[in-house]
């Protein structure tokens, strides 16, 4: 569903990705891990159209989306949600579900989704009149994940959606992407620091060290090789 | 007390003016942070555009739809041809930007129409309605003035609360990246807003060039009154600046009516100054809570 092949990126001067190469089949959840700065965000931001790829070639559905435009993207089923959720504040919360899926015209299908996303997080409904910028980090987190899925994309890319987070409540997100594939066939790839946490809900995992990828394989035997948790995972 | 149910009324009717000129430069400050120097030059070419066609059709209401359609033309071609390439780029830019366009559009307007200011109709009698005996400082012209910027006003507040439309304008304007991972197209959002900002504009152009005439330079103090009213108001929200613009006319209008007329341009740079030492966020700002 989703490949990458050889992508190197740069900001500027400074390279941020180096020959990462990756892919996530069909209903699958693949996590990216690795510590700050490792590149991670930046692979996600070079996928969703947001850094342009120096070189490499990045696949969605069978095409090639080097040059596709983020809003294309999102409207072809590829939805991001970045670091921190990217809820507007200044909008009700109401108004940013709506906003997630605002370009798809069909009145009755959104009414429909909005129904499934609210299911999925009833404290949405509770506060939907309420602006966004009163919410907890939690239920931002919530909020942005409900709005990405308002769009009813194939791939969802996650960007630390349980950075800052309490456990339990982190816990929660993971178990709502963990169904999101089961009983929809999310393609789901996963950023972040928190390995034991990704792990617990990916199939397989990617470690990236310094924008180069270090290791990958099953979740369940990245969560178990000890030299690399202690080298790159930050896990005892 | 009838002097200063004159001065009160006429305030109004001329604080809707700035309330709508107001309007043009928040909806623009708000979607883009640019200053737009430039609209007094778009709302002055707009009121030439329908001189020219009520001149030439004879009918004054097939003019005023003229300059409507095309200040909202105005509006979307200087956002893609001009703005577009000042995103990204240091805010000075924008403003020598925008001051070079006034010129422009000033050079280009004394090219096409001349330079001697012509006299421009208005929607109808600027004679004042006849209360116990006496004509007020108010006409049916006002009246319709009053009425078309509140219209005006209404309409772009049901368009940006109430439709898709306007909550995607909003989205870009408010968070641009997190509008653009919702499948907005952002920079669409930049033209329709710089349309609509341009109609607002040109609407304040018609019902203001009765009074000062059509020429290159007569709408240059309009602007000014306007950033003031604009400043007033919060310089972020289009509520703000429709109460800017009337607390603006209304004090505009008793300093000239008390102190006289050649202090009425002091008056307001006076306002803008106080305006800016002592609640520099406006007077009617919504604080913003914004956590990253």
């Amino acid at each position: 569903m989703l490949r990458v092949d050889g992508l190197t990126a740069h900001y500027g001067p400074v390279r941020a990705l180096e020959e990462v190469s990756l892919e996530v089949p069909a209903g699958g959840i693949v996590a990216v891990l690795g510590t700050n700065g490792a590149g991670k965000t930046s692979l996600l931001r070079a996928i969703s159209g947001l850094l342009r790829a120096s070189s490499g070639r990045i696949m969605f559905d069978g095409t090639t989306i080097n040059q596709a435009g983020t809003e294309d993207l999102v409207r072809r089923g590829l939805a991001y949600v970045p670091e921190g959720g990217g809820v507007i504040g200044e909008l009700t919360v109401e108004e940013n579900l709506r906003l997630g899926a605002l370009w798809r015209r069909d009145r009755e299908e959104q009414a429909r989704t909005r129904e499934e996303v609210v299911g999925l997080f009833p404290r949405l409904a509770e506060r939907s009149r309420m602006h966004a910028s009163t919410l907890s980090g939690g239920e931002r987190q919530m909020l942005s994940i409900g709005r990405a899925l308002m769009g009813r994309p194939r791939v969802l890319l996650l960007d630390e959606p349980s950075l800052g987070l309490a456990p339990i409540v982190a816990e929660q997100i993971m178990r709502v992407i963990g169904e999101l594939r089961r009983d929809r066939g999310l393609t789901v790839l996963l950023v972040e620091q928190n390995a034991r946490s990704a792990l617990s809900v990916a199939d397989r995992g990617v470690v990236l060290n310094v924008g180069r990828v270090v290791a990958e394989g099953e979740a369940g035997e990245l969560a178990g090789d000890a030299q690399l948790r202690h080298a790159y995972l930050g896990l005892a | 007390m009838s002097r200063f149910i004159d001065l009160t009324l006429n305030g109004i009717s001329n604080g809707m003016i700035y309330a709508a000129v107001a309007l043009s430069l928040v909806l623009i400050w708000r979607g883009t942070r640019i200053i737009n120097f430039a609209q007094g030059g778009m709302l002055m070419i707009t009121t030439f555009i329908a001189s020219s066609v009520i001149g030439s059709t004879g009918s004054y209401w097939v003019g005023f739809v003229v300059a409507l359609l095309s200040g909202l033309v105005l509006g979307a071609a200087v956002e893609r041809i001009l703005v577009r390439g000042l995103e990204g780029r240091p805010p000075l830019n924008a403003v020598i930007a925008t001051l070079g366009l006034l010129i422009f559009l000033q050079a280009v307007a004394g090219m096409i129409w001349g330079g001697t200011p012509r006299s421009f109709p208005p929607a109808f009698s600027i004679r004042g309605y006849e209360v116990s005996g006496r004509h007020v400082l108010f006409g049916p012209f006002d009246t319709f003035t009053v009425l078309a910027v509140l219209g005006m006003a209404g309409a772009l507040a049901l368009l940006f609360r109430g439709t898709g439309l306007g909550l995607q304008m909003r989205a870009a304007a408010f968070d641009p990246l997190s509008a653009r991972l919702q499948g907005v197209r952002v920079t669409r959002m930049y033209t329709v807003g710089w349309a609509l900002a341009a109609l607002s504009g040109s609407l304040a152009g018609l019902l203001v060039a009765p009074a000062v005439f059509v020429g290159p330079n007569t709408f240059d103090s309009i602007l000014v009154f306007a950033f003031t009213a604009a400043v007033l108001g919060g310089l972020d929200s289009p509520v703000g600046a429709v109460i800017g613009g009337l607390v603006l006319g209304l004090s505009l209008s008793y300093v000239s009516g008390y102190a006289g007329s050649s202090l009425v341009t002091l008056a307001a740079l006076a306002i803008l100054v106080a305006v800016l030492m002592v609640r520099p966020e406006g007077l009617f700002a919504v604080t913003r809570t914004r956590r990253i």
